[in-house]
């Protein structure tokens, strides 16, 4: 689930939460769909607290599996079980089993997806890059394929100086604020929340003699990762690099109120990455305010 | 002459110097007799002189010799690690975990380990004359971060403790705030190992058990290569079985703490009782011995029918460590009364088990971490503590900036309803509370009445 990030949403969420909870957290429990069953990963700690109130809220338990934080073969294989487990209870509730040969022609859609994805990338402008990501997230493969089959950019990236966006995950409420971005000077080519291009760049392997749910969970354990995981370098050998290849001039790093694992990584961000830096911390629908907009446009200042 | 206590209870800051003049040559011995009294033992005023640590002055304290003993034990910490430098003996700082890693650590005698997390106190002990808390903001380590950052900007200032040999980090299942600051610590010139326990849903299963009991293996493999020796299960079978004799103590000792009416020994050496209990101070056979002492004396006392608080206190759970040691005497000056304590390391006063092999023992406990489960088991350790102990309401105490406290506070709180139907206050304590003593005073009391009013009623 992607929350709406909305002021309302995260109002809402917080009624059922606690101030002190993240914003994407806020609103992901006060969105119209949390009282539909959750299923979900403990990413974080604030994450998986609010997983576990939304299941509360929403009358059912929500399933939740553990990420590991590190990246060791072991950490990979009981990544592996905590994904089988999952399977497992989701086939409970639904009473049925899962069809392997059917995930496994779906771990395929979703490749040549994130494929097409990636051909279109450096032709979208950073708002309808997300907003494709958002889609990507939502739909069925099959519906989403036949979208992509018939997408055309409508616009693309403008002028300016070409910028790297990491920190919290986007949410359609993070739209327009990007389109700003862009109308400002400074467009988004290169998006390395768990939003961005994180979600494309990579292929999940599928030997077919492989179970497709153990193919899938190693596909995704291996996938370019989060900041969360321990040590992080990897993530930032990541940005970096994917800075390097889309001609990035600059970063903005936007944590959401109330997240440490974005909040709480700027110097080092800064550092690691090496280029001239903006730290943003914004609620859900403040991004695009006068006091956001103010910095932005003097950052841009000293870049001219 | 046989030294004997006053009657019980607490002191200021000058009577308790006084005390200590009074502090006799030889200490009871564990299992009767007597030994000399230990080479920490100073007077509190140069811990507040030498050490800066001035907090002292504005607290009350029990005005037991146990407890002169435990603080001295407690406040003189860095000079055991110091001397365990100079002595060759290598040191290993061991973060978040609170309870397992160390146990490795102490498998060999070559090795000493503690808590850096511990500098969270240190703000409040030296009331902020240390510049900690503005150093780690400095660091981008701000207020809206748990006060565990002040272990941070202690390892950046290396004015606090000797910068350990290894630093051991326990990730997965663990608070944001302290999961980016370990991700700090590993840019410094320390070797520092990651090992991970994860999530778990409700009882640990076998594939978290092996999973944890591997990461485990890694620590252990780690602290051997440290010593120059391999720690093997029989030196880990053998700290085992010794560390419960430490949690049988502790496990008496709450009991007597939180369970005896009236009140045997203060809020504030009960919290640095259970505290020891993580990692023992940095000296495991002497922790043992101050336990010893700390239990017979309440043994006494409860025999006695000797207490520091009056008998009509309100009996209270309290979750969550408090940064600021003040508050845990305010508390008690307006008639509160520790009814069980849940401060996030439960499963360090547990039993281990000793019938299977060590790593696998260590790593069930470690996933008996309240931290490392869902939010609803930990408020189910609370409604046990309640009922254990009596309690006729529970104090929130959310620890501020600290990921698990922004919804923590709320499932506790509807789980005590739900199952007790006793009051839950919810109040945050912030590294130094001076600013806000006069709110959480009246938090207090607005919820002693609250108490007071449902025995009334009843």
């Amino acid at each position: 689930m992607i929350p709406p990030g909305t002021v309302a949403s995260e109002s809402r969420g917080e009624t059922l939460s606690g101030a002190g909870a993240c914003a994407w957290c806020k609103s992901g429990l006060g969105s119209d769909e949390a009282d539909r069953p959750w299923i979900g990963a403990a990413t974080c700690d604030q994450m998986r607290r609010a997983l576990e109130l939304a299941g509360r809220t929403a009358g059912r338990e929500a399933l939740i599996i553990h990420a590991p934080k590190t990246r060791s073969p072991e950490a990979e294989d009981y990544f592996v079980a905590e994904v089988r487990w999952l399977a497992g209870e989701m086939e409970k509730a639904a009473g049925g089993r899962l069809d392997r040969e059917e995930l496994r022609r779906a771990v395929v859609v979703r490749n040549e997806i994130r494929g097409r994805l990636r051909l279109l990338r450096e032709a979208l402008t950073g708002a309808d890059f997300s907003a494709l990501i958002y889609l990507e997230a939502r739909l069925p493969a099959g519906e989403m394929k036949a979208f992509l089959a018939s997408f055309r950019p409508v616009s693309s990236p403008a002028a300016g100086v070409p910028a790297l966006l990491a920190g919290s995950p986007l949410t359609p409420a993070d739209w327009p604020w990007l389109d700003d971005l862009e109308e400002m000077g400074l467009p988004v080519v290169a998006d390395a929340t768990c939003t961005g291009d994180r979600a494309i760049d990579f292929t999940v392997e599928a030997p077919a003699d492989e179970d497709p749910l153990e193919t899938l969970a190693r596909g995704y354990f291996r996938r370019p990762p989060c900041p969360f995981v321990r040590p992080n370098d990897e993530f930032y050998a990541y940005g970096a690099d994917l800075a390097r290849r889309r001609g990035a001039r600059a970063v903005i790093w936007r944590s959401l109120r109330g997240c440490d694992i974005h909040a709480l990584e700027p110097s080092r961000a800064a550092r690691l990455l090496g280029l001239p830096f903006l730290a943003l911390d914004t609620s859900c629908g403040d991004a695009s305010s006068p006091r956001v907009r103010t910095r932005v446009e003097a950052f841009l200042e000293g870049l001219r | 002459m046989i030294y004997s206590d006053p009657p019980a209870a607490k002191i200021d800051y000058e009577a308790w110097n006084a005390a200590f003049g009074r502090a006799p040559d030889a200490f009871p011995a564990p299992g009767g007799g007597t030994e000399p009294r230990p080479d920490y033992l100073t007077t509190p005023r140069c811990f507040v002189e030498l050490e800066g640590d001035s907090r002292l002055r504005s607290l009350r304290f029990d005005n037991s010799l146990a407890a002169l003993r435990l603080w001295s034990f407690l406040l003189s910490e860095n000079d055991r690690l110091a001397a365990a430098r100079r002595s060759g003996r290598k040191i290993i700082g061991v973060l978040k975990d609170l309870g397992t890693a160390p146990l490795i650590a102490y498998a060999v005698p070559e090795a000493v380990a503690f808590y850096p997390d511990g500098a969270w106190w240190i703000p409040c002990v030296m009331e902020m004359s240390e510049g900690l808390l503005r150093i780690a903001d400095a660091a981008g380590f701000g207020d809206e971060v748990c006060p565990v950052r002040a272990a941070l900007a202690a390892f950046l200032n290396r004015a606090h403790f000797p910068i350990p040999d290894l630093l051991v980090a326990a990730v997965g299942a663990c608070c944001d705030d302290m999961s980016c600051l370990m991700q700090r610590l590993a840019d410094l010139d320390v070797p520092l190992l990651w090992w991970e326990v994860p999530y778990r849903r409700g009882a640990a299963g076998p594939e978290a058990v092996a999973f944890v009991a591997g990461q485990l293996d890694r620590v252990r493999r780690a602290v051997g290569d440290l010593v120059g020796r391999a720690v093997t299960d029989d030196m880990l079978s053998d700290l085992i079985v010794r560390a419960n004799r430490i949690r049988v103590l502790l496990r008496r000792i709450r009991d007597l703490a939180y369970g005896v009416v009236p009140a045997p020994f203060p809020a504030l050496e009960t919290q640095i009782v259970e505290m020891l209990a993580i990692h023992f101070c940095s000296d495991f056979e002497e922790c043992g011995r101050v336990l010893e002492h700390v239990a017979s004396t309440l043994e006494r006392r409860a025999t006695a029918g000797e207490g520091v608080l009056a008998p009509d206190a309100c009996r209270v759970v309290w979750v969550n460590p408090v940064a600021d040691l003040r508050v845990m005497n305010l508390f008690e000056d307006l008639g509160g009364a520790l009814a069980g304590t849940e401060y996030l390391f439960r499963h360090a006063l547990v039993p281990i088990p000793e019938d299977r092999p060590p790593l696998v023992a260590l790593a069930e406990t470690a996933l008996r971490d309240p931290m490392t489960g869902p939010s609803e088991d930990r408020a189910a350790l609370v409604v046990e503590e309640a009922v254990r102990y009596r309690a006729e309401g529970v104090i929130v105490s959310a620890i501020p900036g600290a990921s698990h406290s922004a919804t923590e506070g709320l499932v506790i709180r509807r789980r005590v309803a739900r199952d007790l139907d006793i009051p839950v206050c919810e109040i945050t304590v912030p590294p130094l509370a001076d600013a806000s003593i006069g709110q959480l005073a009246t938090r207090f009391e607005g919820f002693f009445e609250i108490i007071r009013g449902r025995r009334r009623h009843v």
